[in-house]
């Protein structure tokens, strides 16, 4: 009875989840021949990501000895980029979320709502926002150059990583605020009052309940926003430039320009077991495990 | 009220979850009319059996009957059986009057017929006039009531009851504990109630089956257990037991001498079976049937023996004393009413205690 | 409220600006008779929102994504209702790593489930790409958000409810009808409105999978390439913002109100 009712959401999930994945995965193994692609196995593709030659390429001063570097350097570059942007998002939703949590009484509802909004509302609109207010025409240099404090645009503001990271995490912050909210919500406020009874005071009773107890939703929270933000490909397209773009760019550059489907899904399927593994070596690390075991 | 014919036949009903077994062997009848408490400890396995009486749980093996009617199979909906849930389980979009009348759009009545009879239950219940009221507008007594008249409405042949009370407070529960009890006998079906509070189970029951991990430790009417529990365990649970250790000296059908050490040798009657000489069992008193004084008494028809009070407890209509005896590691609990004559004795004075020779017990050990 | 103003309140207060200032620049600068976006403001104006009506090839995308979205939020929402109680009513073996993988989609990167799907449709499947192809796509992203709504809406309530209603004689079907789905219906409402918001505002799956027909984001990307374009492309973002903006508040105010009620048994 219970699998009846399963089955139709699971065998979609399946049909167009699971098989494309694999198809993905398929892909990686073959090669692309003209406009053709040759089905015959091959690691040509994973092989061609890790090439080393003799010739480096310097980026940042680190030297990459790779035949073909571009995606090892752009996966770098958005594992940094995502990481900055989600300690900025942690960092800047964790008082927020502690407000909605400890400081609004009646209200709360309407906290949420006012942090839910943005995040539901057009992905796409609120990254261009961004271009309005950071381009060479946009509204911090017209506003600074009708104050009369710049003279010239600054140049510097858009199309480069740093423009990308405010971009993400701006877009990010209040959907990382509810997690944390709600694992702050959920601490038992007479383990503050015990706290304060035995004589801690308000610093040494957050850091020493509140922020521990928060631990597994904060967790959470980083990872929903670190996943996803590192194949992102909205963000570094529309304020990035050629600075700026990530690993998502490249993607898209294969599949679509350059008509590399076997490469790009290589890079697709490394992208995605770098973040995993990248992932499941962090949780292991901080014992999510006995960490969440702990709270129920 | 019973009629002794069995109306609800169990027998050997076992139910397992996994590799869990929480029922084992449970084997009784419940006569027509009767209201019969299911009590134990959470966990006993109570609330499973009460849902296998409704089917929302099946049997993992075993036979029950309702009015001669094998219940294999048979679904929760399609059973002469209706349940008060703990939770009492009022629908919160449906108003009191839509909750009571719920089920009897499932038996083919008229409308008229079904609002007349949804009336009715309200006035059993004494809610009249509240029929519109939304299901959070209630207080948890109101709540209790709405579940009452919702399952009373359908007729059963069964009311099923998981511990209904508990989750009142104090005063309205011993309140209801005397409606349920005069509902019952104006309504005269049979009521399956379940509960961890002996008081309770003792106040409204016309018979219990004692429950302790998943089966019937003893099945009896309230006096029954309270006066002839046939194990140490029973004979805790109900009440409050005195329990003297010691060693079978010797014994026969109407009494059973017990070696109780420092304590001295004691006697008390046999329950169920004689043991053999030597066997470790217990004396069994209770607190309400032991005197205190101050000096030996000299009635040969009663048993006696020396202690010192090391706590006392006044409770305003009587005094709880724990007495201390030599010999013995759990010191005794004794009940004196407050009478003109009771005086409340200082922690530390040697007092004697002496309970006749008929009222002891003796249970194996 | 506003008794305690300190540290606290004005960061809440900078952090809501934050969030919601560079988006409110769109419809500032959309009611502004200019062509750039840049301050000073010169003047209000109506005239970009008129424009953007006539615009044939802007209407033919929203019309494609109200479609879309419409059969989105129904079959995810129709998918989800079923699995959700399977998976809070049964205890199905498997039942977690199930929600895992059902969840999955939250965490994979919008651009990989792109091309995965792009990679089956074209190279295994040889199916054209259409406005049918973006609907799965969305489908595929929409199941996770409709279960975990419906999820914890049919979680939280007391399961002895239903089970009274069995007890009081409903088969398993008139009960659905009878309690679980009126008790249900804030989540299946939520979820019918959040299928609908994603797939109305996706972008990357929609790039990737579209054929020649448009859905609205994507047209809008097209049309950020043209800086003489850009008031009518506010416009129409700020048309785009207002109109999800309120199904979300209506989302969430459904949501909290089932919620928020005073009965132990609406959890």
């Amino acid at each position: 009875m219970g699998f009846g009712l399963l089955a139709p959401a699971l065998t979609i999930m399946v049909l167009m989840l699971l098989l494309p994945v694999m198809a993905l995965v398929m892909l990686s193994f073959w090669s692309q021949s003209g406009f053709d692609i040759d089905r015959s196995f091959t690691l040509e593709n994973y092989w061609k990501l890790i090439e080393p030659s003799d010739e480096p390429t310097v980026w940042f001063g680190i030297p990459f000895y790779l035949k073909y570097p571009i995606p090892v350097i752009l996966m770098i570059k958005s594992l940094v980029m995502s990481l900055v942007a989600t300690i900025a998002v942690i960092g800047l939703a964790y008082p927020m979320a502690y407000f909605v949590a400890f400081r609004v009484r009646g209200n709360k509802a309407f906290w949420i709502i006012l942090l839910t909004i943005p995040f539901w509302t057009s992905y796409l609109l609120r990254v261009f926002s961004w271009k309005i207010v950071l381009g060479f025409n946009g509204a911090i240099n017209s506003g600074l150059m009708y104050l009369g404090l710049i003279d010239a645009p600054l140049e510097f503001l858009l199309y480069n990583p740093t423009a990308v990271i405010i971009t993400l995490a701006h877009s990010w912050v209040a959907f990382a605020v509810l997690p944390i909210y709600v694992s702050l919500e959920k601490i038992d406020r007479s383990l503050l009052e015990a706290a304060a009874d035995l004589g801690d005071s308000r610093w040494q009773r957050f850091w020493r309940i509140t922020l521990p107890l928060s631990a597994p939703g904060t967790i959470a929270a980083s990872l929903l926003v670190f996943i996803p933000t590192v194949g992102d490909y909205v963000t570094p397209t529309l304020v990035g430039g050629p600075g700026g773009t990530m690993i998502g760019s490249l993607v898209q550059l294969l599949f679509l320009r350059q008509d590399n489907a076997p490469l790009g899904s290589a890079v697709s399927i490394a992208m995605m077991l770098v973040i995993a593994v990248l992932v499941a070596l962090l949780l292991w690390a901080i014992g999510y495990r006995k960490m969440r075991a702990r709270r129920s | 009220m019973s009629d002794g014919s069995a109306f609800i036949s169990l027998s050997a009903i076992e139910k397992r979850f996994g590799s869990l077994t929480v029922l084992k062997d449970i084997t009784f009848d419940i006569g027509k009319g009767e209201f019969f408490s299911l009590l134990g400890a959470s966990g006993c396995g109570k609330t499973t059996l009460l849902r296998i009486l409704s089917g929302i749980e099946q049997p993992s093996a075993g036979t029950l009957l309702i009015d001669g009617q094998s219940m294999a199979g048979v679904p929760a909906n399609k059973r002469p059986t209706n349940m008060v849930f703990q939770s009492y389980a009022i629908f919160p979009h449906l108003n009191v009057e839509e909750n009571i009348g719920y089920g009897l759009r499932n038996v083919r009545i008229a409308k008229d017929e079904a609002r007349q009879r949804v009336q009715e239950a309200l006035e059993l219940v004494k809610l009249n006039g509240l029929g519109t009221r939304n299901a959070h507008q209630l207080s948890g007594g109101q709540r209790q009531r709405v579940a009452l008249a919702r399952a009373l409405v359908c007729r059963p042949k069964v009311l099923l009851l998981d511990e209904p009370l508990s989750a009142l407070d104090k005063k309205l529960r011993e309140e209801m504990q005397l409606e349920l009890r005069a509902l019952q006998r104006t309504v005269g079906i049979t009521f399956v109630f379940v509960t961890h509070d002996q008081e309770e189970a003792l106040t409204l029951s016309d018979r219990i089956a004692v429950m302790a991990n998943g089966r019937v430790l003893q099945l009896d009417t309230p006096q029954g257990l309270y006066e002839r529990p046939r194990s140490r365990e029973v004979a805790e649970f109900i009440g409050t037991m005195n329990l003297l250790p010691g060693a079978v000296s010797q014994s026969d059908q109407s009494e059973t001498m017990l070696d109780a050490g420092l304590v001295g040798t004691l006697g008390g009657r046999p329950i169920e079976v004689i043991l053999d000489k030597g066997a470790r069992a217990y004396l069994a008193v209770r607190p309400e049937q032991i005197s205190l004084s101050a000096t030996e008494p000299s009635d040969p028809a009663r048993y006696s023996v020396a202690g010192e009070v090391a706590e006392a407890a006044y409770l305003g209509d009587r005094i709880h004393y724990q007495v201390r005896l030599t010999g013995l590691e759990k010191p005794m609990t004794v009940f004196v009413n407050n009478t003109e004559r009771a005086v409340v004795r200082p922690l530390g004075s040697n007092v004697w205690l002496s309970w006749d020779r008929s009222v002891g017990l003796v249970l194996p050990g | 409220m506003w008794k305690r103003l300190d540290g606290l309140w004005i960061y809440a207060v900078a952090f809501i600006a934050f969030i919601y200032g560079p988006v409110l620049l769109m419809p500032l600068f959309s009611l502004n008779d200019s062509t750039f976006a840049t301050f000073p403001l010169a003047g209000f104006t109506l005239r970009h929102y008129g424009e953007m009506f006539q615009n044939q090839s802007m209407m033919a995308a929203v019309l494609n994504s109200l479609k879309i979205a419409v059969i989105v939020s129904l079959l995810s929402t129709a998918l989800a209702v079923p699995a959700s109680l399977a998976l809070t009513r049964y205890k199905l073996p498997g039942g977690g790593p199930i929600v895992g993988f059902m969840m999955l989609p939250l965490v994979i990167p919008s651009i990989v489930i792109a091309v995965a799907l792009l990679v089956i449709i074209l190279k295994f499947l040889g199916i054209q790409l259409s406005l049918w192809t973006v609907a799965a796509g969305h489908i595929l992203i929409c199941i996770p958000f409709s279960m975990t709504v419906l999820m914890a809406r049919l979680e939280g309530f007391d399961p002895s409810l239903e089970e009274a209603s069995r007890d009081l004689g409903c088969s398993g079907w008139t009960t659905f009808w009878r309690v679980t789905f009126p008790l249900a219906m804030p989540g299946v409402i939520s979820s019918l409105l959040l299928g609908f918001i994603i797939s109305f505002d996706e972008f990357v799956i929609a790039f990737f999978l579209t054929g020649t027909e448009n859905t609205l984001p994507v047209y809008l990307y097209s049309q950020l390439r043209f800086p003489n374009k850009l008031p009518g492309t506010l416009a129409l973002g700020t048309l785009i913002l207002c109109g999800s903006a309120i199904l979300v508040i209506i989302a969430e105010v459904i949501r909290k109100r089932g919620v928020q009620s005073g009965n132990p048994g609406d959890i």
